[in-house]
């Protein structure tokens, strides 16, 4: 297993995940086609699911989304909840630019939707 | 253990003996010294809280006796238990109350001799243990004398005594053997004692005659040491004499060397005359050598300048012959070039042609798809009311409805059930085509949940929610599809509007004031486990003139040219700042706000906004 990297474009977010358990997605989501951006997204977090790092710290530094990539972040923090079950050391932060209350809100949709708990922090 | 076994053994041997006296009435004395003297042998070995309980046990019942014989006058007794009395303050070391005990004895009138040597004794003992040996040998010298008197008698009574009792008197002569024994011991002592005193003082006189004589030779050392302080003295006043001889002299030298001195000033001076004159002739020697070297150089100049210029003309011939012999080269290198130029624009000319057919083939197909998407729009809009026609519903009504591509997956929705108005905007998941066809079916679910049924608001998106996922999300894909949207009833008999929100916002205007109401922060067709799917209504009075505006998030999610996001802030700010227009007025004033904003900016996502006045 290697680590995920994919550089940000105009319409996809910078994607950054490490196997040592430290995952950032950051930027702009506005992809025309979801699955294809997501997909392999998704299957490497499954991956790091059989490969446990010690802790695991998903890191969300959002700009802007559209609504069905909130739906594929839904899916996303809900698989870290799944490893969350076996890596007690599993954070979740959601940063956001501090007048943003659009990007915090968002965030607050995340967090009721997957069932999670975000650490809420100021950029 | 011993020395309790001591005690306990004194203890009983002397409660034995007071026994026995009380039984008798008078106290057997002959018991009672041997008892002591048993007692006094194991002095030594007794603790002193042995030694001063036995003491005092003794002294109580001795005192007791001695006072019945005092009453019967019976003096040889007395005597007998002072010495008694004597030996037991021995016992506890009291040195005062055995000489005070002593001579009570020795004073009493016609005392025998045995008494009175017993008393010496015990004198000459204590003193000895006091170590005043003088006193001890006089009262020993006392009881040796009263001794042999007492023996004497003795024997001058064993003689008139019969026979029979001769057997006494051996025995008495044993005690006296004893005691005889006793005394030579006791003189041995004293003498030791004596010889070791005698050797003290003597190790104290040759003490004290180190003493002096250490005493001596630390005065002899301080003589001597002042001895060589007054050597040191004379010596050092010797040198002093000698430095300042020395310097008397050194100052009569210096006194020499000045006057020495000043006559090498006066024939440096001269000297110095001497050679400014031999400068100046040197100097005019100097000025010809000069000006002959100067016609020299001039010489020289001339000589070099010829050389560089004949250099140069050669070195000018030597470039254009080279020169020459480049442009040649080159002429050939871009002949060459030419020939290569020529066949590579041939080579862009045909590719060029490619791209252009290439070009052709994307724009044909390119128009076919906007065709396409435009054919989508008509179908869109034409269920998707235009401004005229929801004017009927309400006293004034403006739609901004920008898709992103041509189609959107926005949507908004109006439609009169008798006195209810409800009114949807929906986001649907995607932009474009997806977002389109998204758009088509929830537009559907919608009506038919409103028209053919009579739900609630909550029951409206809890059974559109059922619905989508049936229809969309059946599969286990990456993510899902579905909506966001505002739902929003108007009872034109009741004058109340209800709102109910899947994360959507809106904006109600009452009372000079402008409320948000907040959606659930659910949406519609989202992947969600378990039942709770329920919904929040909020209901209002509303009055007329009331506004309502309702939007998806395109407007206030949309960048500028500086990449900076409008946020749902300034877009509040927005609306309430144009709120007071008239509507048509209200939307041109947004439409431009909008266009300010995003500048040749993308648009972000599609962008719907409705202004309803009540």
């Amino acid at each position: 297993m290697e680590n995920l990297i994919i550089h940000s474009t105009e319409e996809t977010p910078e994607i950054n995940f490490n196997i040592n358990g430290q995952l950032l997605i950051k930027g702009v989501s506005i992809p025309e086609n979801i699955t294809n951006f997501y997909t392999p997204i998704i299957n490497w977090i499954i991956a790091l699911d059989k490969n446990l790092p010690q802790s695991i710290n998903l890191t969300f530094e959002i700009e802007y989304i559209n609504t069905s990539s909130t739906r594929v972040f839904i899916d996303i923090i809900k698989q870290i909840n799944v490893m969350k079950e076996r890596c007690s050391d599993t954070v979740i932060t959601w940063n956001y630019v501090e007048d943003d209350e659009d990007i915090f809100d968002l965030g607050k949709d995340l967090e009721y939707s997957a069932r999670s708990a975000f650490e809420f922090k100021t950029i | 253990m011993n020395k309790v076994r001591i005690h306990l053994l004194c203890v009983c041997l002397v409660l034995n003996l007071f026994c026995k006296s009380r039984n008798t009435d008078t106290l057997n004395t002959n018991l009672l010294q041997s008892s002591l003297s048993d007692i006094l042998s194991l002095k030594p070995k007794l603790s002193n809280e042995a030694k001063v309980t036995i003491a005092n046990l003794t002294e109580t019942n001795v005192y007791e006796t001695l006072k019945k014989y005092i009453g019967l006058k019976n003096i040889p007794k007395q005597a007998e238990l002072y010495n008694i009395i004597a030996k037991n303050y021995l016992l506890a070391n009291n040195s005062l109350s055995i000489i005070q005990s002593c001579n009570s004895s020795l004073y009493l009138k016609d005392n025998d001799y045995l008494n009175l040597s017993n008393s010496y004794f015990i004198l000459s003992e204590v003193y000895a243990l006091n170590s005043d040996y003088q006193q001890s040998q006089t009262y020993f010298k006392l009881f040796t004398g009263t001794k042999t008197k007492y023996v004497q008698s003795s024997n001058e009574q064993a003689k008139l005594r019969n026979e029979n009792e001769s057997k006494v008197t051996l025995l008495h002569v044993d005690a006296e053997d004893e005691i005889s024994s006793i005394e030579k011991k006791g003189l041995e002592l004293v003498r030791i004692k004596l010889e070791s005193r005698q050797k003290e003082q003597e190790i104290l006189l040759i003490k004290q005659e180190n003493e002096v004589k250490e005493k001596a030779i630390q005065t002899q050392i301080l003589e001597k040491k002042q001895a060589l302080k007054s050597l040191e003295l004379i010596k050092n006043q010797l040198e002093n004499e000698k430095l300042t001889k020395e310097f008397d002299r050194i100052n009569r030298e210096k006194e020499i060397k000045g006057l020495q001195n000043e006559k090498n000033k006066s024939q440096i001076k001269l000297l110095n005359s001497r050679r400014k004159i031999d400068i100046s002739e040197k100097a005019i020697k100097d000025l010809e050598i000069q000006s002959n070297k100067k016609k020299q150089q001039y010489l020289l100049i001339g000589m070099t300048l010829l050389g560089i210029f004949l250099a140069l003309i050669s070195f000018g011939f030597y470039t254009n012959y080279k020169q020459k012999k480049i442009i040649e080269n080159t002429n050939s290198e871009l002949q060459i070039i030419g020939e290569n130029l020529r066949s590579s624009n041939t080579k862009l000319e045909d590719s060029f042609s490619e791209i252009n057919e290439q070009k052709k083939i994307i724009e044909d197909k390119n128009s076919l798809i906007i065709d396409s998407i435009n054919y989508s729009q008509r179908i869109q809009k034409s269920f998707l009311f235009k401004e005229s026609e929801m004017a009927g519903y309400f006293k004034e009504c403006f739609i901004i409805s920008v898709p992103r591509d041509i189609v959107s997956g926005d949507f908004y929705f109006v439609t009169k059930k008798k006195h209810k108005v409800y009114i949807a905007v929906v986001d649907c998941t995607g932009h474009g085509v997806p977002g389109a066809l998204i758009s088509v079916i929830g537009y559907k679910e919608l009506k038919h949940l409103i028209d053919y049924n009579d739900f609630e608001l909550p029951q409206i998106l809890n059974k559109l929610n059922h619905k989508i996922n049936d229809t969309l999300n059946s599969d286990n894909a990456v993510g899902s599809d579905g909506m966001d949207l505002m739902l929003v009833e108007v009872d034109t008999i009741d004058r109340q509007i209800k709102f109910c929100g899947a994360r959507s916002h809106c904006l109600f205007y009452t009372h000079n004031e402008f409320i948000e109401i907040k959606g659930d922060r659910k949406s519609i067709g989202e992947k969600e486990e378990g039942n709770d799917f329920s919904f929040t209504v909020h209901t209002f009075p509303f009055h007329e003139d009331d506004m309502l505006y309702m939007y998806t998030d395109g407007f206030s999610d949309q960048f500028s040219m500086l990449r900076k996001k409008m946020g749902s802030k300034l877009f509040k700010t927005i609306l309430s700042d144009h709120r007071s227009l008239p509507l048509q007025n209200q939307k041109k004033e947004l439409e431009d706000v909008l266009k300010n904003w995003q500048g040749e900016a993308k648009q972000t996502d599609d962008i719907t906004l409705l202004g309803i006045k009540l």
